[in-house]
């Protein structure tokens, strides 16, 4: 079984020697080569008549996009948990008289709010300036992969958020207490699901 | 439209900080429940030490400075962590007495506020004291 790296170069030399695509094309099927792959493998290669034949951008993987991206997926992470947590504890002072042991939790939110929201909002500001500086940074693979993984996360935690509204429903705990704490946490997941949407929108129309 | 969301991540947040920061109260405030606090539980181990139950014959102190070691009961602070004054002793009778300290903020606020106990006397201002009494089984 020949590896891609093999497929590539094969096209390469094949077009190298004057080969049409169709030709290529046809000689790849009869190697047991699926439509889909061929596609992929042609398409790394511009239209051009130009030889050798010109390579089109691929996705890049770097060390310092690992590091700005998981810094920055990372500190929204811990402080969407942390807003969370204080906005609902600030839901549960409103409701319940005696709540002196939640005050360490809306402590240590605030403490992580303080240093986490600026961070994440320079970092992401930086991001989108540079963006649009040098687009060949939109071709980041560890920045596609990290920006679904966020989309994965906020999905399951509106899915989740979904079934413990419906479930508080059937069990009848849901009391204005308990929406206002799922609306808190529909409202954080659907904003961050809604940002990344968005952003992934705009990059796949450019 | 990610402009909007971005701006209402910010408001969210602020507001979060603010009203967190508004109900817990600033470091100044937090130092002083958490003196208060030192307070009521010193109060309560002070009481259990004088009382020291299980131990025959034991008649109570006449003052803080007669106060002889319970055994299994741990030493406990006998002065006021911030001020260094001595909590206040009084022998009301043969077999009870009260101990008392002054807290830093009044005491009658909502329990949400401050985490007192519920067998804790308020008396004028901010004072507060337990009482014990030697025949009560339920004493604390």
């Amino acid at each position: 079984m020949a590896s891609r790296d093999e497929l590539s170069l094969f096209i390469r030399d094949a077009l190298t020697a004057g080969n049409s695509r169709a030709d290529i094309t046809a000689a790849l099927t009869d190697a047991g080569w699926s439509k889909t792959e061929i596609i992929d493998a042609l398409d790394a290669w511009a239209e051009t008549a130009f030889t050798p034949p010109v390579p089109r951008p691929v996705q890049t993987v770097s060390a310092r996009d690992f590091f700005i991206y998981a810094l920055t997926f990372g500190v929204l992470l811990v402080g969407a948990i942390n807003l969370v947590i204080v906005l609902q504890v600030l839901v549960d002072l409103l409701f319940e008289e005696d709540g002196y042991a939640v005050f360490g939790r809306i402590r240590f939110g605030v403490s992580v709010l303080i240093v986490a929201a600026p961070l994440y909002l320079w970092l992401t500001l930086r991001e989108r300036r540079r963006l649009a500086r040098d687009p060949a940074l939109h071709r980041s693979a560890i920045r596609k992969w990290l920006t679904y993984i966020a989309l994965l996360l906020a999905a399951g935690t509106l899915l989740g958020d979904l079934v413990a509204t419906i479930y508080a429903l059937l069990t009848g705990d849901l009391t204005a207490q308990f929406m206002l704490k799922a609306g808190i946490v529909g409202l954080v997941a659907g904003g961050i699901f809604l940002f990344y949407y968005n952003a992934i929108r705009q990059e796949d129309a450019e | 439209m990610n402009r909007v969301l971005l701006i209402g991540f910010c408001l969210m947040v602020a507001v979060a900080i603010g009203a967190g920061l508004w109900v817990v109260g600033g470091p100044g405030y937090a130092r002083m429940v958490e003196q208060d606090r030192q307070r009521v539980s010193d109060l309560g181990t002070l009481a259990d030490r004088i009382a020291c139950k299980g131990q025959s014959e034991r008649k109570l102190p006449e003052s803080l400075e007669d106060v002889a070691p319970c055994p299994g009961y741990q030493d406990s602070n006998q002065h006021d962590p911030v001020t260094n004054e001595p909590y206040r002793y009084t022998k009301l009778n043969l077999n009870s007495f009260e101990v008392c300290a002054e807290l830093a903020l009044d005491p009658k606020t909502p329990r949400r506020i401050l985490p007192f106990k519920n067998d804790l006397i308020l008396r004028g201002g901010n004072i507060v004291c337990i009482a014990r009494h030697e025949d009560d089984t339920q004493s604390d």
